[in-house]
């Protein structure tokens, strides 16, 4: 209703404004034909950077070529590396006013590039360009570090200390098999799974040669060979979303055991128990290195007397191990630890299934103990 | 010089008497087709954190996967129609695309193409590699390019809820179909997937439900293991719902869904293996002479050590009455790898060598976005008959 009102309004002030317009017109024709010529100087486009990645830029026009389309007046765009007399416009909205065009470009101009704006009716030309500030190396650390890793290995974290570029991170990821001294051929699976942050990607080697049997696997074998020793390089040219590379390429050697198609099994982790109203950590140790991000991401919660206790969970020792602090002292009584079956070993092996079934054999229940208990003595 | 006052004064009338009899913005809304898709819409800023895949639903509600915020963004287009496809094809489009972005085509990620069946108006993801600025670009009918304006939309953002204490790290696809949006999505920790049902209309801010995916990629009938969606599609079978799905290497499974809870697990049938060594990129379906035909293209990535064909982008189509079988995985019908075609019903499609991205623009012609020697084309292609 209220656009209704205000519709009709516009609309009757408009209708005035048409009386105004033709009677004004026709009792003062003089001051048209009195209008004197004036001298107009030409200046270069003139850049409004209040908002330094969205600048306005504008030229003045005049009636003779107001006719003119907006993109044979103005012109701004990207001035190109290679020849500094041509520009590759962007996109960008135009907007007149009676003698002014303003160009707004659509999207965001990066930083530290050099841009133009041309006044196609003078030739006058204005350049722009703003830095941004410098920012610092991003810094790589990978998960697991590990000097030994099983034959079916499947994932890597690769954690960077601030959001990177991060199409095809592949590319920038490579797999020198240190034993023949040969590059190892498409390793990795190219999807980009990054975290919410866009600081951790999981760099998957391809499942299709790491799985038993899948035809990738049978055609041209696993990704890694036991007893081999094996190099990740992490690209130096890699950048940051700010610009930055990375320096030096970052390396990690790693050697391979024997696949592991055993899943972690609860029922033989070893726990250290703290002792009664104190502050000291409870500690599993799981025999072997597990999944990273997953131990990171709260798999345990423990309850006393169906009471859920606050804790926080620290993994150590490359993974083979967590300690686990309670918010308030320990008390005395039997307590039980719920695992998230969905926690993994190295291999993808998760305390609810292996990461492969053979279906020609007898198919057990293949989870393991997805509770365990400890006691606090008085 | 009088002509001028005349023309504006006509021009001022003509506006006026516009505004007069215009209807107000309640009786666009009752009329506005997009409602019954959308609800809380949202004026402004989209947000997009991470753009990806995308797909149209009716009434130009274009459905976006923003990865970085493991969300769907459903954009009202107003693009409504009428059909004007593409004349000719349009060469360099990621240079085009490059330079309206102020880079080169190596400062640029193409993420997804798709086409709005109602208007023949072709979208473009994209992420400019500098900075992650994200874009839509459109092509119109002479091939113009233009900006879809992501800062002042009316839109609707659906979070995909978080399941077992995980988000998502990839959203591999977002499709309409009859009553819901489905959407699939990858774990960046697990070797799985999640499906997301958004029921309509898409409300902004109310998550849909999730459903975990187990899906078995059965090989040489002996050893099963979890394996993630790549792209999918809705179908519909004697009134039930149900995904196909494309996984790498390359199965296709389809997983019944009409009657799963939230929070369910749903087992997928394989009943398609289309070979070894290739990664699946889109999926839609046509119909032609009473047949319905399954398109699928693929990124060939052992290509050099094996090539299939002149490029590592290729397509097939698929009688979709493979995919009524009953056969469960070990019986899964196999393509085979060293013909163009068979088994009867399986064939290797030429028009889809180079074509990286291909999207549906009725049931005789498709959009692709094909490689050219590492330039990137736009083209109107017939459908196989």
């Amino acid at each position: 209703m209220t656009h209704s009102i205000t519709t009709k309004f516009i609309s009757v002030t408009l209708a005035l404004m048409i009386f105004n317009c033709i009677t004004g017109c026709q009792n003062e024709p003089q001051a048209v034909t009195e209008a004197q010529p004036t001298t107009v100087i030409a200046t270069p486009p003139t850049i409004d950077t209040v908002d330094e990645a969205f600048p306005a830029i504008s030229i003045q026009i005049t009636a003779d070529i107001a006719d003119h389309p907006n993109e044979e007046l103005l012109q701004f765009g990207v001035i190109s590396p290679t020849d500094s007399n041509s520009i590759t416009p962007i996109l960008g909205v135009y907007t007149r006013t009676k003698n002014q065009l303003t160009f707004t470009p659509s999207f965001a101009l990066l930083s530290n590039t050099q841009y133009q704006a041309l006044d196609k009716t003078t030739g006058l030309t204005a350049d722009y360009r703003f830095a941004s500030q410098a920012s610092e190396t991003p810094v790589v650390n990978i998960e697991p570090n590990l000097q030994q890793l099983p034959a079916n290995h499947l994932k890597f974290y690769l954690y960077f200390s601030m959001p990177m570029q991060q199409d095809n991170p592949w590319d920038h990821c490579k797999l020198l098999d240190l034993t023949t001294g040969e590059y190892v051929p498409r390793p990795f699976r190219h999807t980009d799974l990054w975290d919410d942050n866009q600081q951790r990607l999981t760099l998957w080697f391809h499942p299709g040669r790491q799985k038993t049997g899948v035809n990738l696997n049978v055609e041209i074998g696993p990704i890694l060979d036991p007893e081999h020793r094996y190099e990740l390089q992490i690209s130096g040219l890699w950048k940051s979303q700010e610009g930055q590379s990375i320096g030096e390429e970052q390396r990690y050697q790693f050697t391979a055991a024997a696949a592991d198609h055993t899943q972690p099994d609860p029922d033989q982790w070893r726990l250290t128990v703290p002792t009664v109203n104190s502050k000291m950590p409870l500690s599993i140790s799981f025999g072997e290195p597990l999944d990273h991000a997953l131990l990171e991401n709260n798999p345990f919660t423990i309850s006393l007397n169906s009471s859920e206790v606050t804790i926080t969970t620290n993994p150590t020792q490359g993974n083979r191990k967590v300690t686990i602090h309670s918010a308030s002292p320990w008390q005395a009584g039997t307590y039980t630890i719920n695992i998230n079956p969905r926690l993994e070993d190295l291999a993808g092996n998760s305390i609810g299934r292996p990461f492969e079934v053979d279906l020609q054999q007898p198919q057990p229940n293949q989870s393991k103990s997805t509770s365990i208990s400890f006691v606090i003595e008085p | 010089m009088k002509r001028i006052p005349l023309l504006i004064s006509c021009l001022a009338v003509l506006l006026a008497v516009t505004l007069y009899f215009s209807p107000s913005d309640e009786a666009n809304a009752v009329t506005k087709d997009s409602l019954a898709m959308l609800a809380n819409v949202q004026q402004g800023d989209t947000d997009i954190t991470r753009i990806g895949r995308m797909s149209f639903a009716p009434q130009g509600v274009l459905l976006v996967a923003d990865i970085g915020s493991a969300s769907v963004v459903a954009i009202d287009t107003q693009d409504t129609g009428p059909v004007k496809k593409l004349k000719e094809r349009v060469n360099d489009v990621d240079k085009k695309i490059a330079a309206a972005l102020g880079t080169d085509k190596a400062g640029i990620n193409i993420a997804d193409m798709t086409v709005n069946p109602a208007s023949g108006k072709i979208y473009v993801s994209v992420q400019r590699k500098a900075d992650g600025l994200n874009a839509i670009i459109t092509f119109d009918e002479n091939g113009k390019l233009a900006p879809l304006n992501l800062k002042k939309a009316r839109y609707v953002r659906v979070p995909l809820p978080v399941a077992d204490q995980k988000k998502i790290g990839n959203i591999t696809g977002v499709e309409f179909t009859d009553g819901r949006v489905l959407a699939a999505g990858q774990s960046n920790e697990e070797f799985s997937s999640k499906i997301y049902s958004l029921p309509l209309p898409l409300t902004h801010n109310k998550p849909g439900e999730v459903y975990s995916t187990e899906t078995y990629h059965v090989a040489h009938g002996r050893w099963e293991t979890r394996a993630p969606i790549q792209s999918f599609i809705p179908y519909q079978e004697e009134g039930e719902d149900y995904i196909v799905g494309s996984f790498a290497c390359t199965p296709i499974a389809k997983f019944k869904i009409s009657d799963i809870k939230q929070n369910a697990t749903i087992k997928g049938t394989s009943v398609v293996e289309l070979g070894s060594g290739n990664r699946p990129v889109d999926m839609f379906t046509y119909k032609k002479n009473g047949k319905n035909w399954l398109i699928t293209n693929t990124d060939r990535f052992h290509h050099e050590r094996r090539p299939l064909g002149p490029s590592q982008y290729w397509g097939v189509r698929v009688d979709m009455s493979y995919l009524q079988a009953d056969k469960t995985n070990e019986e899964a019908a196999r393509r085979v790898v060293t013909e163009k075609s068979g088994p009867n019903g399986i064939e290797v499609v030429d028009a889809l060598f180079f074509a990286k991205h291909v999207a549906k623009l009725n049931n005789d012609e498709m959009v692709i976005l094909r490689d050219n020697e590492g330039a990137l084309d736009l083209e109107v292609t017939k459908l196989p008959e």
